[in-house]
């Protein structure tokens, strides 16, 4: 079982600073979330630890070993590419093989373990293809299963979901899950998209402009986020971020800004009286989803999106003036540089997992 | 348009593109092959009546053919090696460099072609005499590989840079050392380029005239013994057209050998 350790990672190139002082320990059996928009360097850390790009300054420790000058061959870790980069003169079982034939394993033991992964990610049929006769899906297992046959001490994955199609994202984000649970390999995992982290991770690093910003289990982070960039990044649809004068004034926060969730939004108002806030404005636009609708008001000039559900679509009309009510615990407060502030009613604000500033 | 109208104009755009270049062989065809009374008139016929061989007997016989070709062969094939044993390497590496400096070691490796042929031949040919490959086949490749290398390395460094890096750092992930990584990864699929390249250096050797008949005026080059035979009027403009034939064959069999391993979706499969 591995533990991997950053420490004090830096990366510049000329000028441009990539990565900052980036410090922070995965333990072992970690599924481990790198979560940022693209640029943020999550990619450019995964590269760093795999070894395919060298850091400024600062070590890359795996097991207390610092590996920071060996090679990527010699670093007993595998890496799932974005765009999979299978070999295509070589057979899909060929593919998988790699890695032992440049072990040098024995012919027969290639065979079993080929056969083996293979069949644990329902590829078998496939073996004797090439990567450019297989469909997209099959082509990321193949991936997958080069990454997992020679028992690497660390699983890298650089967004490996992003070129599957909605309906197939869904069915392999499970089974990735699985994989996890099964092998229980130590797996570092990099995205922009927030759903994969909230659901794979075991525990979460936003990254934004090269820096860790905030990590954590996702439900921590999702809940008690430090700033209004790691509260709109994370959710979907995205936390609301006011910060209108008139606004804030209506709902009795100071200065800075306030966050509110689209499902912490309420078209009806159940007589709880000062627990709650009201925001009033123009519904300017109605998405329906089937079982909820997503809706678009104007608040003194700023957007805010809600969800409603279908029993109170008859409570909202495009064009026409509407009073939503929020609970106060659910209004996150921001300061003037967007950093967290607690809730307008902080009722169970814990101390999350909090790096950087 | 419907299909079969599409493929229609496409088979007559064909035909005539075919008639173009197809046309001058025929015609060369003809004049090594027709009695000499049905070209050398005033209405020289396109179909001749008879046709006789015995021009490319008399260039086999008369002209000492046999040890020219051999050492046009031998000679052509040692440039291939040399241009792929320098050019592989040379190549690679360049196309791994940041673009700027890969870019002026290309235009540096082409100052050699900047100079006439004829003007570096004399001192090449004087280099080869105290090297004792004056008259050698091994001598003629040196000198046309001055040339040949640096168009050759050129076509590999777009090869090995159309191969996608990710590849080979995928393979080094897997285990492979960087120079693994080359021979299972980069080399099988720049194999197409390095086809290509076999081609154009084994061409330019076979065609190359002027550093050959410096290098080796007494044994030498088929292009050069052309030239010569040509020039003491052996046989006439029939046997030299003859000659000609014979000297497009090798170049034929060559192109038809290579071009099944001529395959343009090499990368099909490989990202994403």
């Amino acid at each position: 079982m591995t533990e991997l350790r950053l420490e004090n990672i830096n990366l510049r190139i000329g000028n441009k600073t990539i990565i900052e002082d980036l410090n922070l320990k995965i333990e072992s059996k970690d599924f481990f979330v790198f979560l940022g928009p693209s640029g943020c360097g999550k990619t450019t850390t995964l590269r760093i630890i795999a070894g395919l790009v060298q850091q400024t300054s600062g070590d890359v420790i795996v097991d207390g070993n610092v590996i920071n000058d060996l090679s990527p061959s010699k670093r007993e870790l595998s890496l799932v590419f974005q765009d999979y980069a299978l070999y295509p003169h070589k057979t899909v079982f060929e593919n998988i093989a790699f890695p032992l034939r440049i072990a040098h394993t024995e012919r027969q033991q290639i065979i079993d373990k080929v056969k083996e992964v293979s069949s644990f990610l329902a590829i078998e049929h496939i073996l004797g293809k090439k990567p450019s006769n297989i469909s997209g899906g099959e082509r990321q297992r193949v991936a997958i299963a080069r990454a997992l046959v020679k028992n690497p001490k660390l699983l890298l994955m650089d967004e490996p979901l992003s070129n599957l199609d909605a309906k197939l994202r869904d069915t392999v984000r499970f089974e990735l899950k699985k994989i996890h649970n099964e092998t229980g390999i130590t797996t570092v995992y990099v995205t922009h998209d927030q759903l994969e982290a909230m659901t794979l991770g075991t525990k979460v690093a936003v990254m934004n402009g090269g820096k860790l910003i905030q990590m954590g289990p996702p439900m921590n982070v999702f809940e008690q986020p430090v700033n209004s960039f790691v509260a709109s990044f994370i959710g979907s649809p995205p936390m609301n971020i006011l910060s209108a004068p008139e606004t804030l004034k209506g709902v009795g926060a100071e200065s800075g800004s306030i966050g509110v969730r689209p499902r912490a939004v309420a078209v009806t108002h159940d007589a709880k009286g000062e627990e709650y806030i009201e925001l009033t404005g123009k519904i300017e636009g109605i998405n329906l989803l089937g079982n909820e609708a997503l809706v678009l008001m104007r608040i003194n000039g700023e957007s805010l999106y809600f969800s409603v559900r279908r029993e109170q679509f008859d409570q909202i009309a495009e064009g026409k003036m509407k009073t939503v009510y929020v609970e106060k615990n659910r209004v996150y407060l921001f300061d003037e540089t967007g950093q967290a502030n607690g809730r307008l009613k902080a009722e169970d604000y814990a101390k999350t997992e909090i790096f950087g500033s | 348009m419907n299909n079969i109208g599409k493929s229609l104009l496409w088979y007559i755009a064909m035909i005539i593109v075919s008639i173009f270049v197809l046309f001058p062989l025929y015609l060369i065809m003809i004049i090594a092959l027709a009695p000499s009374g049905e070209i050398f008139n005033s209405s020289p016929v396109l179909i001749p009546s008879t046709i006789t061989f015995s021009r490319f007997f008399l260039v086999i016989a008369v002209y000492d053919f046999m040890p020219h070709l051999i050492l046009s062969l031998e000679t052509a094939f040692l440039v291939s090696g040399i241009c792929l044993l320098f050019g592989i390497p040379g190549a690679y590496a360049i196309s791994k460099m940041p673009k700027r400096l890969g870019y002026s070691i290309i235009i540096f490796l082409f100052v050699t072609q900047m100079v006439p042929e004829i003007v570096i031949a004399v001192p090449i040919a004087r280099t080869m005499l105290i090297l004792g490959l004056y008259n050698t086949a091994f001598g003629i490749a040196l000198a046309q590989s001055s040339i040949a290398l640096p168009m050759i390395t050129y076509v590999l460094v777009g090869t090995f840079k159309s191969v996608p890096s990710r590849l080979s750092e995928s393979a080094q992930i897997d285990g492979a050392s960087k120079l693994q990584a080359f021979y299972s990864i980069d080399l099988p699929l720049a194999l197409t380029g390095i086809y290509v390249a076999v081609i154009l250096a084994w061409l330019f050797s076979w065609d190359e005239f002027v550093l050959a008949s410096i290098i080796a005026p007494l044994h030498t080059t088929l292009p050069v013994l052309i030239y010569y035979e040509i020039t003491r009027g052996v046989g006439g403009v029939q046997a030299a057209d003859a000659f000609s034939i014979i000297l497009m064959i090798p170049v034929i069999v060559l192109v038809l050998v290579l071009q099944r391993y001529l395959k343009s979706n090499v990368f099909a499969g490989a990202l994403k």
